[in-house]
């Protein structure tokens, strides 16, 4: 830094800089390291030791109960977890419910964000009732939906009754258990769907709207034409965001059917934790959550291709 | 003039669009606002008015509050909750300040993609090499392994987010301290924690948030002494726990703390959240 240079040109407002200690000069020289050692100590021991940890553990046998002295198999827990059809059917749920949740909130949070661009009145009260959901803990919210699933005394099977629909077995049958779970998700999260694409609208130039305004283009051209590829970047960060957390999905899906009726709402999250905490097979879990781990960098890698765009910052 | 002739029926026409869309607002907010209407009034109804979803007027009663409060370690875990998250909350927004100023005046850009990485993993995956570790040394059930394992949540996303509010700082107003004779920390000092300091507070009110949140690592590290909120919560999910009263007064208990402090400060939250969410 050409620190010395302007010390000279303001050298009468400053008498002496390199009065300070060594350590004053130390640290400025290593600011960089001085300043992410506690971040790096931290993520290292949190993450990359763990992450370590898992591989290695993901190696070997190791059951809680009648295996306690684990000796290394190789791949055979790699090998070993495609037989395991509730895990195979894991991962199918877990890709069902998370394509169905973010298809839902990418097209409600759309158009959300299109109306909250717009200014009318009362939008900022409309807003803040509208992000609540996202900042309510996913257990609480779990319980209001759970008695909202109710069979027989539940708030939906109630508004059906009243225009005359029969009831409908919201999280105790096979067919209806993910979609529910799929609406908690879609309600749980949109908000921040709206959030992201809302902040990519605001932030879009003015002129071609202006000069498609100009030409006369109606609402929905300038919709089909310039909003939507303008915001194609935003559209697919966001996307990238929410399906990463959609694959995680764990707290609701506990809480309202815990994986059942059937394992039909069993995710890989899920299954890793009820191999790992419930049954003890804590090699086969850290392989599978090694695998699903694969899987979370492999959606995140795919969208990044997508967006063609490499991640400025 | 044209603007004055056809002023009459284009206010008649921005009325119409006014009322149009409130009406959409409503129809649009409305039901996601219900469930914590709902979630709110039926945590003072009596249990047996439950088995009458139809009925909203009822004498509102304490008596779900107090079983919730005397029945479970709801009070205990919302304190151990407030400990944990508050210090995971420090923790991870010191690291986060100094990481993101580095790189946000450095260009470290590799450093801030491994963080980007540490924001992937699945908290599952972690759990299991955290479950063996902490059970060898004795951390399991207890405050400093939670507050530990809080950390994987609040350093990446502090610093994700206040990467965006260092940039808003010029960088004119640094090199104006050294001139005046500041070293580089200094300068941090001086200049940058003054300036960040809003952009601290939403990032705290937000890590915190998260942090509160969690419940897979208190569910799995946590345990019978030291536990937090939401695994309380979580406990209500047995129908055979309590009634559905109980239910909804132990959701209100630990939403609508939450809903007051980010109403009182939404607006530097929504910009926090906007940085954070969308990583520019």
């Amino acid at each position: 830094m050409p620190d010395d240079g302007l010390q000279t040109q303001t050298a009468g407002a400053v008498p002496d800089k390199k009065s300070g200690s060594n350590l004053t000069d130390w640290v400025d020289r290593n600011l960089t390291v001085v300043f992410n050692a506690p971040t790096v100590f931290f993520l290292l021991a949190l993450v990359a030791f763990p992450v370590g940890i898992v591989v290695y553990t993901s190696f070997g046998d190791w059951q809680l109960i009648t295996n306690q002295e684990a000796k290394s198999v190789g791949f055979d827990n790699y090998i070993k977890v495609w037989s395991d059809p509730r895990w195979n059917w894991s991962i199918f749920h877990t890709f069902y419910y998370a394509l169905a949740t973010v298809v839902g909130q990418l097209i409600l949070g759309m158009a959300t964000a299109l109306l909250f661009n717009r200014s009318f009145a009362g939008k900022s009260f409309y807003r803040s009732i509208w992000m609540m959901p996202m900042i309510a803990m996913s257990t609480a919210i779990s319980l209001v939906w759970i008695l909202f699933f109710d069979n027989a005394y539940g708030m939906l099977n109630f508004a059906l009754n009243a225009i005359n629909v029969a009831p409908v077995e919201w999280t105790t049958s096979p067919e209806f258990a993910m979609p529910s779970l799929i609406l908690v998700g879609i309600w749980h999260h949109t908000p921040f769907m709206t959030l992201i694409l809302l902040a990519g609208l605001q932030s879009l130039p003015n002129d071609p709207f202006e000069a498609a305004r100009i030409d006369g283009a109606s609402r929905w051209q300038i919709l089909w034409h310039i909003t939507l590829p303008l915001m194609q970047g935003h559209i697919i960060v966001a996307l990238i965001l929410r399906s990463i957390f959609a694959v995680k999905e764990f707290d609701t899906i506990l809480a309202i059917t815990e994986g059942g009726p059937n394992y039909v709402t069993e995710t890989m999250n899920m299954n890793i934790y009820f191999n790992a905490f419930e049954y003890g097979y804590m090699g086969e879990a850290a392989a599978k959550g090694v695998i699903f781990f694969g899987f979370i960098l492999l959606i995140q890698i795919i969208l990044v291709k997508l967006r063609k765009r490499e991640w400025s910052h | 003039m044209v603007a004055l002739k056809r002023l009459l029926p284009k206010r008649g026409q921005r009325i119409l669009e006014g009322l149009i869309t409130q009406a959409v607002m409503i129809a649009i907010v409305g039901p996601f606002f219900f469930i914590f209407f709902y979630m709110f009034w039926s945590s003072f109804k009596p249990d047996y008015l439950f088995f009458e979803p139809g009925i909203w007027s009822f004498e509102p009663i304490w008596d779900n509050y107090d079983e919730v409060i005397e029945n479970s370690d709801m009070l205990r875990n919302i304190g151990n909750s407030l400990v944990i998250s508050g210090i995971a909350t420090l923790i991870g927004l010191a690291c986060g300040l100094l990481t993101a100023y580095s790189v946000a005046r450095y260009n470290l850009q590799k450093l801030a993609m491994a963080i980007l990485l540490t924001r992937m993993i699945p908290y599952i995956t972690a759990l299991v090499p955290f479950w063996m570790v902490y059970k060898q040394v004795g951390l399991l059930n207890s405050y400093s392994g939670l507050i530990l394992a809080h950390l994987i949540i609040t350093i990446p996303f502090s610093v994700w987010i206040m990467i965006g509010f260092i940039e808003d700082i010029p960088k004119d107003l640094e090199e104006a301290a050294w001139i005046d004779g500041c070293s580089k920390a200094q300068g941090f000092i001086k200049v940058i924690l003054p300036l960040s300091t809003p952009g601290m507070v939403a990032t705290a009110i937000l890590c915190f948030i998260f942090s509160w949140n969690n419940f897979q690592l208190a569910l799995v590290l946590g345990g019978f002494d030291v536990s937090t909120a939401p695994v309380t919560v979580f406990k209500y999910a047995d129908p055979e726990a309590g009634g559905s009263g109980q239910m909804m007064a132990a959701a209100t208990l630990v939403t609508i703390p939450v809903f007051i402090i980010v109403l009182a400060i939404q607006k530097q939250l929504a910009s926090g959240l906007t940085m954070g969410g969308v990583s520019k």
